[in-house]
């Protein structure tokens, strides 16, 4: 961060509500999360399926995260990305708990979420339809 | 029947650094907010001291999650180093002798069906020095790995803060709560 070149070459810093058109357009999104809460007791716990998970979830995370300060973790474990208004945005292709890519959104410090929760995006694998 | 986990700090390890100079502390630039990913250096006297705040999978009540642990321990001067590529940390200098410490530590209780799950978990370790506060601050959202860093006066007035992420997480007909406690180190 702190290199002044903005994700996707934008010529300034976006902030979450810009990005947010893009993505509410193609993911499922009702009061202020992604997708749906799975089997978790915890809301804030969430899946999007996919035929193509790991290709959805770069999709997703591209579109929330387009023009913003972006590093690199290391070993190729995942990306970190600043928004304007404070949203932290991380991304790992593989999670620690059941391997699926997943992107984390922190709005804590965010002024201005565009109504955005706190809450981590499992990308799993669309179930088989008969 | 009540499942506890207790992540707090281990109080032993700062009784030690009552007395001691905090020489600086070093962590990455701060970018928009004052709070910086993954790990802060702490020097005091000829010691090193890693805030480690680092997801892993655990058990994070009823289920296996991604969560963010915290951790403190002693290293090499040497061994504090951004989580990230290519970046350069910064150090701050401090210069003042710690007279007390003040671990805040949050009790998260929540009742899911027939089962009370109580997590103990460590929120910040606030630094009181001769002239000032600095506070390290575990973000509250839970799978976060941010630390915020706080430099003030009476910096343990902004404690209890209320635990939003927690309390607002579980689906409708769970009841949760938090009780802060305040563990004086002088």
């Amino acid at each position: 961060m702190g290199t002044g070149i903005y994700k996707g070459g934008t010529a300034y810093h976006h902030s979450i509500t810009e990005n947010l058109p893009s993505l509410t357009s193609t993911y499922s999104f009702s009061n202020g999360y992604f997708g749906t809460r799975g089997d978790s007791t915890k809301e804030r716990t969430r899946h999007i399926e996919s035929k193509n998970p790991i290709s959805t979830s770069t999709d997703f995370y591209n579109k929330l995260t387009h023009g913003a300060i972006e590093k690199n973790l290391p070993n190729g474990k995942g990306t970190v990305a600043k928004l304007a208004d404070g949203t932290i945005v991380s991304y790992r292709k593989i999670s620690s708990s059941d391997g699926t890519p997943a992107v984390d959104i922190n709005i804590k410090q965010s002024k201005e979420s565009g109504g955005v929760k706190q809450q981590k995006i499992h990308f799993v694998k669309e179930k088989d339809k008969k | 029947m009540t499942k506890v986990q207790d992540f707090k700090l281990n109080e032993s390890y700062f009784k030690t650094l009552i007395g001691k100079c905090f020489k600086k502390y070093r962590c990455d630039p701060f970018e928009y907010t004052n709070s910086v990913t993954g790990i802060v250096g702490i020097y005091i006297d000829d010691k090193t001291f890693e805030i480690r705040n680092e997801q892993k999978s655990i058990k994070y009540f009823d289920s296996i999650d991604d969560i963010a642990v915290w951790t403190f321990k002693e290293v090499n001067a040497n061994d504090i180093h951004s989580f990230f590529e290519n970046t350069t940390q910064i150090d701050t200098p401090v210069n003042e002798i710690v007279k007390k410490i003040t671990l805040v530590n949050e009790l998260q209780k929540v009742k899911i069906s027939n089962e009370i799950y109580e997590m103990w978990v460590t929120r910040a370790i606030i630094f009181h020095l001769e002239t000032k506060d600095i506070y390290f601050e575990k973000d509250n959202t839970a799978f976060s790995e941010e630390i915020e860093i706080k430099r003030g006066h009476k910096l343990i007035d902004e404690f209890p803060k209320k635990n939003d992420f927690f309390l607002n997480q579980w689906v409708n007909g769970i009841s949760s709560s938090v009780e802060t406690e305040f563990v004086s180190l002088d």
